[in-house]
């Protein structure tokens, strides 16, 4: 056995994932390990047989044990549903203040509830301080890690679910931090600093502020926030727009403290004290010294602890002197992170962190000799990026279902930029401001210059459009399809003259075909359903309608009013229901392009979101009604339509058209002939109205009408029963009178609404008409998104909160 | 007894040296094998005698081969210079055993095979005499062969037999080892038809003169063999 640490570290990823993914009774476990390790020792010891397998199975199990018994003790020791209470506790992670809120993870020891005290014995809880002035605030910004604080009137609740489909699963992921609770508490007068700030995170804290004051004070302003986010990790200070690009062209590693600064830091220094004449024994003792130090600055992200870890390794063995084994590093730095964490393995980073990592330590060196170009430092980074890239693929394709075409590209230039010269110089910056400012305002500059002009031309590059593709989360048994295609491929080329040129095309129609078949599965199975989703935009309509063929219809993407926030309110991030809920759902369901968007009208709660989804996918067509934009938003909307020469329709009325096979639709409302356009009043009643036919099933979207458009509907056509109704403006009591009902008793009905929305949306009038009517009652504000799923004679309904119940109809 | 840091961690090591040298398992042999290794190695590149392998400065037939008239070898190819590191190695698999020395020279083998692109259909080796092979206990050109065959992907076939024990080709001059070797090989009986009408590559370990290999190769002719081409690790 060459590496046993690396055997051991995949044999407890095994395990973790089992361990996860199939619960096996606990007791079951504990007692079969000490069985599995006799066998496993007594077969490797007298027998001397399979020493890797034996070695394998035994760390899967105690994997599964350690994790078993991890996810054992993550409960919340409060049993029954407590609402509001008063917190003592101690806050144990930097607070995070964005617009006005406050957010802090806490340590709670006691919670007292009208029944009386729980102790919790410092259980984690997530605390939310709503901000009320900007002197709250400001005195908000003085809260520290370490401190003890009493919270009075706090409002406990359960983590969100995810709301819509592929959307953050807030309870998952809090879940994972041993957080089963979140406490919100109004006004900063409720609450109170107990006790000072104690314990090292407090220093570490008040090192990264000094440091961060720095960084502000020898950087120009402009540049300042993406250095401290570079230098530091404080994502905080990055701003929004230039976060959104990196993230975009698949840069966003550079901005996070990743591997990558831990190697150039370690490197600088420890080239550093050699160039001035340090012995290489006293050179090592400080860098090792410092690494831990740099590692916890920078908030000790699983990155940075993995080439920390490795790093301190690798300087032991240079010490040593004995050959590095970095891929045993790797595995032990793996081992050390999921026993002191093993929900750690489901992070993205710690994912990405290890995924890349390995690829480059097993391929980096063989890909580089295949390379044909003359220059071996390019022909490095050409191989660095190219096999990041493709480790990286199926990870970020698994967590955020889009890629950048441009990615490899910019990662080929804009990696060795920021290694080779920004983040150095403005280590190197950061360090000589310590002793005068003069001295560091050179290297400031210049990497400020060279980090200014690269910023510049990433904005023009993230404003090219059609560059980045959706895929549909990939399944395992495809990730393991395409690692397996890798791997392949990178022994069939490295192999020498030894690999015969078959394994060689083998290997790279495998990939392609891989990459192919998860991009177009419908070309290879045909026969999807077709899918509608109306999705959970709060106060507002969304609805995504796709065709077994790939055609995607958006009827409309709610949104909320924009009222006026003081400076001090706006968060860093503003909440843009295209950018967090549209996109991230169209993403997620590998949608790259929108046919027909259908505007139904002009409120905002209907185009909110559309502007962000305009900009990102391709539109075919538009269908609106007549009315001229009303509002700044609209105008907005509509001009950015007709930049892109987008054709805006008014709905045709004369026939069914139709879509798909088996698939039309017919449009029922408004009727634009004859009306004289420029009407200004509320559009409400000018709806789109139209009426989807398919696989049997029929689905009436009826926008914002109310009950004097439903009239003019009712006189013009002889409508049938439908299976479907999308309950016009959402259940007001204005709309979906009786007599359209009488037509058409929907046996569904869907109403798109927000939670506590200021309209006292949906009326319980509409709701008991519905019920009377006979038709079951889905709704977004209770059970998130609904999808719904028409195949020929079939029609399948299912709301995303899967335990809330839908209201069924009244039985006479 | 390895040190503990040895048994945890990975400490890559030439193929054929034990010095550190690190490389892929999956990599050419020529990368598994550290430079030193290779420089002592001395394999045979550049301008070669067409028919018998022998590195020389001019790409046509040498001396010896000009004076060959139809010889029954219709060529051959040699991985390495017969010099002292390689006859070590040949003499560490031979004599001391270390059949762990056979994947990686082998693969050398291969190598070269694979340049000269010749079109086989089967492989077989020179024989060892039965005494001789129970006094060692293994035949290394066979050895060789298997490693080569099994990277080839083609048929390895036993069809020679050596008769008469011949002492020690090394010890012996050009003309006393053509002179013993008459009649020594012989095809193994009932294998006539399955030798007809092919392309043979023989496997041995060392070329010197082209005795052994042009008396095997004669005998193949004479069983009816198409070609004969010959492969061996150094001469």
């Amino acid at each position: 056995m060459k590496r046993p640490i690396v055997v051991l570290a995949s044999g407890w990823i095994l395990g973790v994932i089992v361990s996860s993914g199939w619960s096996l009774p606990f007791q079951w476990m504990i007692a079969l390990t000490p069985w599995v390790w006799l066998v496993g020792g007594w077969m490797v010891y007298f027998q001397r047989r399979y020493p890797v397998i034996i070695l394998l199975v035994c760390a899967c199990t105690t994997g599964m044990v350690h994790f078993a018994w991890v996810d054992q003790h993550n409960r919340t020791l409060l049993t029954d549903e407590v609402e509001e209470g008063r917190i003592m506790g101690r806050i144990v992670s930097s607070p995070k203040i964005d617009g006005g809120w406050i957010q802090a993870e806490i340590e709670v020891y006691q919670l007292h509830t009208s029944k009386g005290w729980v102790q919790m014995k410092g259980e984690k809880m997530l605390l939310r301080v709503s901000l009320q002035s900007r002197k709250e605030k400001e005195s908000a910004q003085r809260l520290e890690r370490g401190a003890g604080v009493l919270a009075s009137s706090v409002s406990l609740s359960r983590p969100s679910l995810a709301r819509n489909p592929g959307a953050f699963n807030m309870r998952q992921y809090l879940y994972r931090e041993g957080i089963h609770w979140v406490g919100d508490v109004k006004g900063w007068g409720n609450l109170h600093q107990i006790d000072s700030p104690r314990g090292i995170d407090r220093s570490v804290d008040r090192l990264r502020l000094i440091v961060m004051q720095k960084i502000e004070e020898i950087y120009p302003p402009e540049t300042a926030g993406v250095m401290s986010g570079m230098l530091l990790g404080i994502r905080e200070a990055v701003p929004s727009t230039i976060e959104e690009e990196f993230i975009h062209l698949g840069l966003v590693h550079l901005l996070a403290v990743s591997g990558l600064h831990v190697a150039i830091v370690v490197a600088m220094m420890y080239g550093g004290l050699t160039f001035m004449r340090v012995t290489r024994e006293k050179a090592v003792m400080v860098t090792l010294c410092a690494i831990p130090i740099y590692v916890f600055l920078t908030g000790a992200a699983p990155s940075t602890v993995r080439a920390g870890v490795m790093a301190i390794l690798g300087l032991m063995t240079l010490w040593w002197r004995r050959a590095p084994d970095r891929l045993s590093f790797l595995a032990l730095a793996a081992l050390l992170l999921l026993w002191w964490d093993p929900y750690i393995l489901f992070s993205v980073g710690f994912q990405l962190s290890f995924g890349v990592t390995f690829a480059l330590l097993v391929a980096t060196g063989p890909v580089v000799e295949v390379l044909p170009f003359r220059w071996v430092a390019f022909n490095q980074v050409v191989a660095v990026t190219t096999i990041a890239q493709l480790a990286s693929f199926p990870i970020i394709l698994y967590h955020f279902h889009v890629i950048s075409w441009l990615s490899w590209g910019v990662n080929l230039i804009i990696v060795p930029i920021f290694s080779l010269m920004i983040t150095p110089l403005g280590y190197g910056a950061l360090f000589l401001s310590f002793f005068n400012e003069t001295l560091a305002s050179l290297p400031a500059w210049l990497s400020s210059q060279v980090l200014s002009g690269v910023l510049y031309g990433m904005k023009w590059l993230t404003s090219l459009n059609g560059f980045e593709q959706s895929w549909e989360p990939p399944s395992w048994w495809w990730i393991f399809l395409y690692a397996g295609s890798v791997a392949y491929l990178l022994w069939s080329y490295t192999g020498g003259p030894l690999r015969p040129w078959r394994h060689r095309l083998t290997a790279l129609v495998l990939l392609f075909g891989s990459i192919v078949f998860l991009h177009l599965p419908w070309v290879i199975q045909p026969g999807k359903e077709l899918t509608i989703t109306f999705l959970d935009v709060g106060q507002g309509d969304c609805t995504v309608i796709e065709t077994p063929t790939g055609k995607v219809i958006l009827v409309d993407g709610g949104g909320q009013l924009p009222f006026a926030k003081k400076e001090w309110q706006r968060k860093r991030k503003e909440y843009d229901v295209g950018k967090s809920v549209i996109i991230p759902y169209l993403h997620y369901q590998g949608i790259d392009k929108i046919d027909w968007l259908v505007i139904t009208h002009g409120d905002a709660d209907h185009i909110g979101g559309l502007g962000a989804v305009v900009k990102r996918f391709p539109v075919g067509k538009v269908i609106r009604n007549h009315h001229p934009p009303g509002s700044e938003m609209e105008r907005a909307l509509i001009k950015l339509l007709n930049q892109k020469q987008v054709p805006l329709l008014l709905p045709p009325l004369d026939r069914p058209y139709i879509i798909d096979q088996g698939i039309t639709w017919q449009f029922l409302h408004p009727n634009t002939t004859g009306q004289t356009p420029g009407k200004l009043e509320s559009s409400n009643d000018d709806s789109v109205v139209f009426l989807l036919e398919a696989g049997g099933s029929r689905i009436l979207f009826t926008g914002d009408i109310e009950a004097h458009g439903e009239e003019e509907i009712r006189k013009r056509w002889e409508l049938p029963s439908i299976d479907v109704l999308k309950v016009a403006h959402h259940g007001s009591k204005t709309s979906t009178e009786q007599e359209l009902l009488n037509k058409l008793h929907p046996r569904e009905a869907v109403i798109s609404v927000g939670k506590n929305n200021r309209y006292g949306h949906p009326s319980p009038v509409v709701i008991k008409r519905l019920q009377q009517d006979g038709s079951r009652i889905w709704r977004t504000d209770h059970q998130g998104a609904i999808t719904l799923r028409i195949s020929p004679g079939k029609r399948e309904m299912k709301a995303m909160l899967e335990s809330v119940p839908s209201l069924q109809p009244f039985k006479d | 007894m390895r040190s503990w840091w040895e048994t945890l961690f990975h400490t890559p090591k030439c193929r054929l040296c034990d010095s550190p040298h690190s490389a892929p398992a999956w990599a050419p042999i020529w990368r598994r094998v550290c430079s030193p290794c290779i420089e002592r190695l001395a394999p045979i590149q550049g301008t070669i005698c067409p028919r018998c392998g022998r590195a020389q400065l001019v790409s046509e037939l040498c001396w010896d081969c000009k004076k060959l008239t139809n010889p029954p070898l219709t060529a051959n190819r040699s991985s390495l210079s017969y010099l002292t590191y390689s006859r070590a190695c040949i003499h560490r698999l031979k004599y001391q055993g270390q059949v762990s020395l056979a994947p990686p020279l082998a693969e050398m083998m291969v190598h070269t095979l694979l340049e000269a692109r010749w079109c086989v259909d089967s492989i077989t080796f020179v024989p060892l005499h039965s005494t001789r092979l129970f006094e060692r206990g293994f035949n290394q050109a066979e050895m060789l062969a298997q490693e080569i065959a099994k990277r080839v992907s083609l048929p390895l076939a036993h069809c020679l037999e050596r008769v008469i024990e011949t002492p020690a080709q090394s010890s012996r001059g050009k003309r006393a080892r053509q002179q013993t070797l008459v009649g020594a090989i012989v095809l193994k009986e009932g294998l006539e038809r399955h030798v007809r009408s092919k392309h043979w590559l023989l496997i041995d370990d060392v070329y010197t003169t082209g005795a052994t290999l042009l008396e095997c190769a004669r005998t193949l002719k004479k069983a009816g063999a198409n070609k004969v081409y010959s492969l061996t690790l150094a001469r």
